[in-house]
């Protein structure tokens, strides 16, 4: 290239980059910065910066409590052993789990008793625990130094003789423990044998199933995408004066490019003071979420980072996006710069275009439907599709408000102020609720979907009759193992009776019965399950089923439902024949060694005839009879570490709700791994309900957060507005306008825009949610009106809220103070 | 102000009597005095004299001799060219502008036309005023200033003038 | 080409900058119909008209900043009015020059850098910029008041300010739309009386719209638009 050609390109360059500087010039204008907006703009971008790198920080949260999770089940598991290994070596360590409930909180335990002098130790923790010692996370520790600990300690009586470290825990908010203990039977089926040769076996993370992960994928696109509409928003504050003075520019010969580089040098100082804020709010929420548990939910500080390509992502993302949509806002600028100066009416937004990504949307969502493939293969185009139907709010609001505000006319003054004035900027109206109607319509989709899961669920409850039967003859339940030969199910009765909350006590105790067999590939001798056996004396089981006659020492057999059907479902659960030999098995307890179960002591011989148990009738209550029941006369030669206990028991009306805690620690005088459950009152359920109940709080709280977001920038643009139109207030008012009219006029301005946007979110959300309902192939599609009326009182109470915060300003600006600023 | 002109204009709607010509004289320019009848005669004959007007005949009756004048070729030269010569702006220029108006409007001339020319010599005026005070000492300054803000007042007038036309000419055109 | 058909104006060989029966309707509201207006070096043309006349709208075409619907305006080798739209905006930074009665100077940016701001745009460098700026400043003796913004100065002040912008890229042509339009008659007079000396000096062409005669007075000639179509000078009546 010739020198003249460099010194050409060296100029345009220099012009581009003067224009930029020029445009951050405008933005941080020194004495005179506009640094109301700007902050306002920051910490908008911010907030939202801030809630795309945490949202992108939860894989990695999970990945790492997975990794925690797996790394502590492989230290401590190693492989389970319901008998012998086929291994050739004696187990190193031998752990069952353990576990309380204090006051509605679970605490997960271990028990470790080593088999070598060098034995494994889990992760977190320096040495295994002595006998009698514990080792405890530090959330249970605080918790037991707790006023009112002295309900839990009698069940954690070892001496706390370290704390688990980080890398042990889940989360900081886990109470879990370990404790040392000499009397576990490495043939007890809920004993878990660690072998010197480490397993690698590996548990595969739980995959949500399909329509948790729809619900989840859905929430957050829903609670993202108004992010960054908000983010592109917040760029388009005070766009009526940059677009005038941008507008001047162009008149004195700035062309097109110039003023797009020059509003995004403009628009680029407010993104990236955004995302430095964004970052610092990050960081700082990271922080405070370290201190924060949210339903048993709580996380490590560490734990919250975002994978770096994500970080970098949302960090360029951001920038990228306010430019555009600065860019994109000055278009009209560009075109009709005359018209921008002067202040005329924009021509009418065209529709046919801005529909395009909401038909893009619903198609693609109507492909995933029809497509065969599972939801979760098919994630890109499913989210995209949502992306791209919740984009098009935006895009078809503008339009929609112009439609409704040029149809309306005003006979009273406030309607007509608000309408004309509407009419004139009705883009901007709409902008200012469009990331609220972004919220909306994904929320209105969200309760749809949920609802109809629910309608789902409750239909197929109401269908299988096991639930519907099931009745608690107790108000609560104590199962656990006799702690030795010397315990007792009476002596423990006799303690629980002894409770002055305690009005009526009964127990059985169980056996599991199982059969010796040799396993094919390797001639090994396992014992297999077959089968159940509770006993009872003939008194208490006169009133647990319609039985006239019962002599001690009797055998029951329940009868055989099918039996065609239950060897086919379960082949190994063969009948119980007369006479045959039955070996009971050891849950934790058992005489020392690991080849016991070959005692002799272990064997129950079959009587040659059973009494046939009459089939249930009533409430299966507390107790279940199942497989074989025993009179105590017939089951005297299972010894006591084969019984595990099942106590039931009623409270007097009196009773405090800590009356539970106190079964507890009397069970767990007596018993070894025992537990109480009191019915009826709240206790987590299974796991795929609490994840259920996490997801639905955690969209809540998301949408509580963006509501709060969009509320604010309502508020900002509705005093932008006052703030703009200063002077024409302050005529109207020296004219004699009552501060009522204009009040009214700024309530409709604010409102009128809103309905607009909550008509436009119901319809397309209610549409979104049925789209969403067809991809998850369900059946029962239900509204949730209430929840839908909710949202809708929401956006009125916004509105309300907003007008309310901006009549200072109107007063303000009402004063004739206004006639005189320039 | 020329009242020979003026009644050579009244004149070339079509001959007249001297005392159909005070009427009219009267009626369309006479707001602040009428004219005398004696004024007439002597104004007429000395266009005779000059031969822009003309007499039609003489009607005989009751009463003082009626002579008939109508406008000669040389007349309508005459007027043609006082109408197309702007006045020197000086005070009370709109007596003679607003003749000039009216009669432009009566004969069916673009007015428009009296008005632009006036405009221009006014604003040459102006602008050789606006040259001089640039490099006058502030005392001819403000005499210049006055000179000028009298000058801008005519030319209001003449703007307004001209945005009223319209309506004139309904009003007047015969 | 249509001209000006004054005999009486100055008769340079070629004028600088000729718009000829320019059309323009907003809508179905005709703003031009058949304007023309020519402007000699160094020459100052005063457009005057009632309010609604056309005036601004003919100062727009021949900036380039409006296109009209037909007609021409020749600057140069070139067609105002068929160049695209970024040789218009180039033309505007480089060879013309604005004053505006309204929204002109950048509240954000102070005195000195609102005048730079055209030669910033055309890509001179901050240093050579701040030069040329301060020797307009002084010539239209704002320079005292350099470091303030647009918000702290009086309107005689901004308008002188707006002028040295206009003149700091050595513009063949400068637009004055209502140059004095919110001004009392001394700073008025003050903002022309420079204008039209520094015009003088520099042989730039002036269009300058006014509503007031006294202004209009500055220029070299006058042309009358009315209804949108420029009147013709010297015309005899019939």
């Amino acid at each position: 290239m010739s020198a003249r050609g460099n010194a050409r390109t060296l100029r345009a360059l220099r012009t581009r980059i003067g224009d930029f500087r020029l445009g951050v010039r405008l933005a941080v204008g020194g004495s005179r910065t506009p640094w109301g907006r700007l902050s306002l703009a920051a910490i908008g971008i911010g907030l939202g910066v801030a809630v795309l790198l945490l949202a992108s920080s939860v894989p990695n949260m999970k990945q790492a409590r997975d990794e925690r999770q797996e790394a502590r089940l492989a230290g401590v598991y190693g492989a389970y052993s319901a008998g012998p290994s086929s291994v050739d070596q004696e187990p190193v360590l031998l752990t069952a789990p353990q576990g309380t409930t204090f006051r509605g909180e679970h605490i997960t335990g271990r028990a470790l008793q080593p088999q070598v002098p060098d034995p494994p130790v889990p992760a977190g923790l320096e040495q295994l625990p002595g006998p009698g010692e514990m080792v405890v996370s530090p959330a249970l520790q605080d918790l037991l130094q707790s006023p009112g600990a002295e309900l839990l300690r009698p069940r954690l009586p070892g001496e706390v003789v370290g704390v688990i470290d980080k890398e042990g825990l889940v989360s900081p908010g886990e109470l879990r423990y370990y404790t040392g203990v000499t009397d576990l039977s490495a043939a007890g089926v809920g004993v878990a044998a660690v072998y010197p040769e480490k397993s690698s076996r590996t548990q595969p993370g739980d995959a949500l199933p399909p329509q948790l992960w729809i619900m989840l994928a859905f929430g957050v696109v829903v609670l993202l995408v108004p992010v960054v509409v908000f983010v592109a928003g917040t760029t388009r504050l005070a766009e009526a004066a940059r677009s005038r003075r941008l507008a001047a520019l162009r008149l004195v010969g700035a062309d097109g490019a110039q003023i797009r580089r020059i509003a995004s040098g403009e628009a680029l100082v407010g993104a990236v003071l955004g995302v430095l804020a964004g970052w610092l709010f990050f960081l700082g929420g990271r922080q405070l979420a370290g201190h924060l548990s949210i339903l048993g939910f709580s996380t490590f500080v560490s734990d919250i980072r975002p994978d770096w390509w994500m970080a970098l992502l949302v960090t360029l993302a951001i920038p990228v996006i306010t430019v555009t949509t600065a860019q994109a806002a000055m278009r009209r600028t560009i075109i009709e710069p005359l018209g921008v100066v002067r202040q005329v009416a924009p021509r009418r937004h065209r529709m046919i275009w801005r529909l395009v990504p909401m038909i893009l949307g619903v198609l693609g969502l109507l492909f995933v439907g029809a497509s065969s493939a599972s939801v979760t293969d098919l994630q890109i185009p499913f989210l995209g599709s949502i992306v791209l139907l919740l984009i098009g709010v935006p895009l078809v609001l503008p339009w929609a408000v112009e439609r409704v505000v040029q149809r309306g006319s005003a006979k009273s003054l406030p309607w007509q102020l608000a309408l004309r004035r509407l009419q004139l900027s009705s883009g901007t109206a709409a902008r200012s609720v469009s990331a609220i109607a972004v919220v909306l319509t994904g929320i209105i989709g969200l309760q749809t979907f949920m609802a109809t899961i629910e309608a789902e669920e409750r239909s197929q409850s109401t269908q299988s009759p096991s639930s519907r039967s099931f009745q608690p003859r107790h108000e609560v339940s104590v199962r656990g193992e006799l702690a030795g030969p010397e315990q007792s199910l009476e002596e423990l009765t006799e303690a629980l009776a002894g409770l002055p909350a305690t009005r009526h006590v009964e127990g059985v105790t169980t056996v599991r019965f199982g059969t010796l067999e040799v396993e094919e590939p390797r001639k090994t001798r396992v014992k297999r399950y077959r089968t159940r056996a509770t006993i009872v004396d003939c008194a208490m089981l006169r009133e647990l089923r319609d039985i006239s006659r019962c002599r001690n020492g009797e055998v029951f057999r329940e009868a055989p439902q099918d039996p065609q059907r239950t060897r086919d479902r379960q082949p190994w659960r063969e009948p119980v024949r007369p006479g045959e030999r039955l070996s009971a098995m050891a849950r934790h307890h058992g005489p020392a060694g690991a080849q016991e179960h070959t005692a002799e002591a272990a064997t129950w011989q079959a009587p040659q005839e059973f009494r046939q148990l009459p089939e249930q009738t009533g409430p299966s209550g507390t107790f279940s009879l199942s497989g074989l029941v025993l009179t105590p006369q017939a089951a005297e030669e299972i010894p006591w570490w084969a019984r595990s206990v099942q106590v039931g028991l009623d409270f007097t009306d009196s009773a405090s709700p800590d009356a539970i805690e106190r079964v507890r620690n009397v069970a767990a005088e007596y018993l070894d791994f025992s537990g109480a459950h009191q019915y009826g009152t709240a206790s987590a359920g299974s796991d795929a309900m609490t994840t259920y109940a996490l997801i639905r709080y955690g969209l809540l709280l998301g949408a509580l957060v963006t509501f709060a977001l969009i509320g604010c920038s309502l508020f900002v643009t509705a005093a932008e507005q006052i703030q703009e139109r200063r002077r024409q207030m302050a005529v109207l008012a020296a004219v004699g306008t009552r501060r009522r009219t204009l009040g009214w006029a700024a309530f409709l301005q604010n409102a009128v825009p809103m309905l607009v946007a909550v008509v436009l979110a119901c319809l397309v959300g209610l549409g979104l949610g049925m789209l969403v309902v067809g991809v998850a192939s369900l059946d029962t599609l239900t509204f949730d009106l209430p929840g839908m009326l909710g949202l809708v009182a929401i956006a009125a109470l916004s509105v309300l809220v907003v007008t309310a915060l901006t009549l200072p300003a109107l007063r303000r600006a009402m004063h004739t103070d206004g006639l005189h600023s320039e | 102000m020329s009242i020979g002109l003026t009644l050579l204009g009244l004149l070339e709607g079509g001959s007249r009597h001297g005392y159909d010509l005070k009427r009219a004289y009267d009626d369309r320019f006479g707001q602040n005095r009428s004219l005398a009848y004696g004024q007439v005669y002597s104004t007429l004959s000395r266009l005779l004299r000059d031969g822009l007007v003309a007499v039609d005949g003489v009607e005989s009756g009751e009463g003082p001799e009626r002579k008939r004048y109508s406008i000669t070729p040389e007349g309508v030269e005459a007027l043609e060219r006082w109408l197309s010569t702007s006045e020197k702006p000086v005070a009370d220029l709109h007596n003679t502008l607003f003749t000039k108006v009216v009669l432009a409007v009566l004969s069916g001339r673009d007015a428009h036309q009296v008005l632009d020319a006036q405009r221009r010599a006014h604003m040459d005026v102006m602008r050789d005023l606006t040259r001089r005070k640039s490099k006058a000492d502030p005392t001819a300054q403000l005499v210049h200033d006055f000179s000028l803000f009298h000058l801008e007042a005519d030319l209001r007038w003449l703007e307004l003038a001209v945005s009223r036309l319209e309506q004139l000419t309904k009003e007047i055109a015969p | 080409m249509t001209l000006d058909a004054s005999p009486d104006h100055r008769e340079d060989a070629e004028p600088v900058l000729a718009g000829s029966d320019l059309h323009l309707s907003f809508g179905p509201t005709p703003a031009l119909r058949g304007a023309s207006l020519s402007v000699g070096a160094g020459e100052t043309v005063a457009v005057t008209g009632s309010s609604g006349s056309g005036k601004s709208t003919l100062l727009h075409c021949l900036a380039g900043i409006l296109m009209p619907e037909s007609g021409q305006v020749r600057y140069g080798d070139h067609d105002i009015t068929a160049l695209p739209d970024k040789q218009r905006s180039a033309l505007r930074r480089t060879d013309f020059g604005f004053v505006f009665q309204f929204g002109q100077l950048v509240p954000e940016l102070t005195v000195d850098e609102n005048v730079a701001l055209p030669l910033r745009l055309a890509g001179v460098g901050h240093k050579e910029a701040r030069r040329r700026a301060a020797h307009w400043m002084e010539r239209l003796e704002v320079t005292g008041i350099a470091d303030h913004r647009p918000g702290e100065i009086s309107g005689g002040q901004g308008q002188r300010t707006a002028v040295a912008r206009a003149l700091v890229a050595d513009p063949v042509v400068v637009f004055a739309d209502e140059p004095t339009g919110a001004l009392d008659s001394l700073a008025g007079e003050q903002v022309m009386t420079l204008l039209s000396d520094v015009a003088e000096e520099s042989t730039t062409a002036v269009v300058l719209v006014t509503h007031e005669p006294r202004v209009a007075a500055y220029a070299d000639r006058e042309v009358v638009i009315r209804d949108g179509s420029t009147q013709r000078e010297q015309e005899p009546v019939r």
